[in-house]
């Protein structure tokens, strides 16, 4: 899915601000909706108008928390890229035309906009993580875990901020389950120890 | 044979004369929603064959109406202008004509007029302003940058008051855009602005008496474009 970031990559701009700019946000993101579209067989519409609000919203979500990152930019960006799925998930920019033959297991298909929103935010962490820090991202195994995508699913209809502590656990980092919303970088504690997430339900 | 006199293109003519031809054309062309009525006391074939002479001679007046483009040196003048730089009056108003054309035809509201003299006013009185782009949204909002011609009845191509701030917010926005990276249409930086506008209108309304405080708000918003 690298490639469909290509707007970002070949930018002037570092992708860590490009991707602030609503016409790289838009423009890439509407590219990896296409991209997403075409590896699973899927058709999607993009409301851009709300696509805009989840920009805005996610904007003033990430300037208000920035000071706190001055030491701990590395954390910060996945932290950032929780707060963009927060706020994708709550304007809910895409719908998803259903297919008959759908394999419910599959994240994609499972939940397609959510696995569009999650991909995307993801691959922007992963990128601006490669460009700024030289280091590669790897994806957690919970990634295609279908029981973690229930969880992932109810829990953020019920809090939005779980989505963050969500995004972490995707990126293979330890999820903040108490306080997601919130960016801890006080006493060198950038997030607390890993414990359950209070709604997580467990699948037989 | 005499041939009658053709209007010409309001594009050639000079800022009042374009003003006075569009309102002209505004005012002789049938717009067919206001045929609509009458129409359908008709006999149907009457009624089929005066709405395609509606329909042809509607599309052919509209698109002479419409506002070109001015091109992108006039709109990156007119958006340095907005910053502090000197542009002419004329290229100000040929730049938030086009604009504001552009963003009345996504709102279905093609039909109303706008008019370049009154952009040209309003730039006027913003250029010796501390906090230009605030004047400038304030300005053609008081004096009514779009509206109909002198004599036509309101009715279907009214625009709300709410709408007509959003126009002028959106236009004030993509004006303050930073334009040193290119590779975005100009055509995307007005959808976006657009967008932006609906999602800020409230928080930029509740500053319009602090114009200070407002300038810089609308520069913050522009930056995120």
């Amino acid at each position: 899915m690298k490639r469909s970031l290509s707007l970002l990559e070949d930018n002037p701009l570092p992708i860590r601000k490009a991707i602030r700019r609503a016409r790289w946000f838009v423009s890439s993101f509407r590219d990896f909706v296409d991209a997403v579209g075409e590896e699973t067989q899927q058709d999607f519409t993009l409301d851009e108008a709300k696509l805009i609000s989840a920009f805005t919203s996610w904007y003033r979500a990430f300037e208000s928390q920035k000071d706190k990152a001055q030491d701990h930019r590395l954390e910060y960006v996945t932290f950032a890229a929780g707060l963009m799925l927060r706020e994708l998930i709550r304007f809910a920019p895409l719908s998803a035309a259903t297919h008959s033959r759908e394999d419910p297991d599959e994240p994609a298909h499972f939940w397609p906009e959510g696995y569009v929103y999650l991909s995307f935010c993801l691959a922007v962490r992963a990128a601006v993580i490669e460009q700024d820090f030289s280091i590669a991202s790897d994806i957690a195994p919970e990634l295609g875990d279908i029981r973690t995508w229930w969880s992932f699913r109810e829990n953020t209809f019920e809090d939005r901020n779980s989505a963050i502590a969500f995004l972490e656990l995707f990126a293979g980092e330890t999820p903040n389950w108490t306080t997601p919303g919130i960016f801890l970088s006080d006493n060198g504690l950038k997030f607390p120890p890993a414990s359950p997430p209070r709604r997580m339900k467990s699948q037989g | 044979m005499r041939h009658l006199p053709t209007l010409p293109d309001p594009g050639e003519l000079a800022l009042p004369l374009r003003d006075f031809v569009r309102g002209l054309r505004q005012k002789t062309a049938p717009s067919r929603s206001r045929l609509k009525p009458a129409l359908e006391l008709l006999p149907t074939p009457l009624r089929d064959r005066l709405e395609q002479i509606a329909r042809d001679f509607s599309e052919g007046e509209v698109a002479s109406m419409r506002v070109r483009n001015p091109g992108d040196a006039v709109i990156a003048r007119a958006a340095a202008g907005l910053k502090g730089a000197d542009v002419a009056s004329a290229e100000m108003a040929a730049a938030t004509a086009f604009a504001t054309a552009v963003l009345l035809k996504t709102a279905g509201k093609s039909d109303l007029l706008i008019s370049e003299t009154v952009a040209a006013i309003c730039w006027h009185e913003a250029r010796h302003s501390p906090h230009r782009a605030t004047t400038y949204m304030h300005a053609l909002n008081e004096r009514e940058l779009v509206g109909t011609a002198p004599g036509l009845a309101h009715g279907a191509i009214h625009l709300g008051e709410a709408d007509h701030r959003r126009i002028y917010l959106a236009l004030v926005l993509w004006l303050l855009a930073d334009r040193s990276i290119s590779g975005v249409a100009e055509a995307d930086l007005l959808n976006i602005s657009r967008w932006l506008a609906d999602d800020v209108a409230d928080e930029v309304d509740s500053y319009r008496h602090q114009p200070d405080r407002l300038e810089r708000l609308l520069r913050e918003h522009a930056e995120r474009i």
